[in-house]
């Protein structure tokens, strides 16, 4: 892995947390009917990312197929 | 005794909000944690792809070219292996949503979904590069 690759794992990893303590911060402000509309609406099921995973995965197959063994 | 009641009943209130808080807050939590880190190896697998593309690449021509290339943790059978980790956590965090919405689950349902939910990401999150790392992030996020 190159100083790179590294250098992006640490700032996604910072950035992350970033990300998740301000999620944290507004999920405990949220009164229970805001967080029951927010369920309903479907905001705790992580579509995109496995959306993402297999738009991932079907490129890597994609050249993989045009290659022989 | 009405007083009574009205106390008992408060209480209860109380608990059963603190226990929806709980379960609503872990789960989110737990669902940007896990959408973040993948954003971050996606971003570094792409880079990856696109170097070790035939058409960018010309030392690979065969399949295991392509996967040496790509690497531990980024060549296709451990992609696969994410990818299915990720549908099972994908299946537990549909159920951890079903047992929010419905009024009347119980306290002891919605902690086994969200301790389900937390388990199916933490499992994929072990799989990643570094994955002992996140997984110990996000232990210590939702503790």
């Amino acid at each position: 892995m190159g100083a790179s690759e590294i250098i992006t794992i640490v700032t996604s990893v910072l950035t992350g947390i970033a990300r998740v303590t301000k999620v944290t911060r507004e999920s405990l402000a949220k009164s229970l009917e805001e967080m029951a509309a927010d369920v309903r609406k479907g905001g705790l099921i992580p579509d995109e990312l496995l959306a993402k995973v297999e738009a991932d995965g079907e490129r890597i197959d994609n050249i993989r197929d045009r290659l022989p063994e | 005794m009405r007083r009574i009641i009205l106390a008992v009943s408060l209480v209860t209130m109380t608990g059963c909000a603190g226990s929806y808080k709980a379960s609503y807050v872990t789960g989110a939590v737990t669902k940007q944690f896990a959408t973040e880190s993948y954003e971050a190896y996606s971003e570094i697998l792409n880079k990856k792809i696109e170097e070790c593309d035939p058409e960018n690449n010309l030392e690979i021509k065969t399949k295991s070219d392509f996967d040496d290339c790509l690497g531990p943790g980024f060549k296709d059978e451990d992609h696969d292996k994410i990818e299915d980790l990720v549908k099972g956590y994908h299946a537990a965090a549909k159920v951890h949503t079903d047992v929010m919405i419905v009024v009347d689950a119980s306290d002891e349902e919605r902690k086994e979904a969200t301790q389900n939910l937390v388990n199916s990401a933490i499992n994929f999150l072990e799989v990643l590069p570094n994955g002992d790392k996140l997984a110990g992030k996000l232990r210590s996020l939702i503790k």
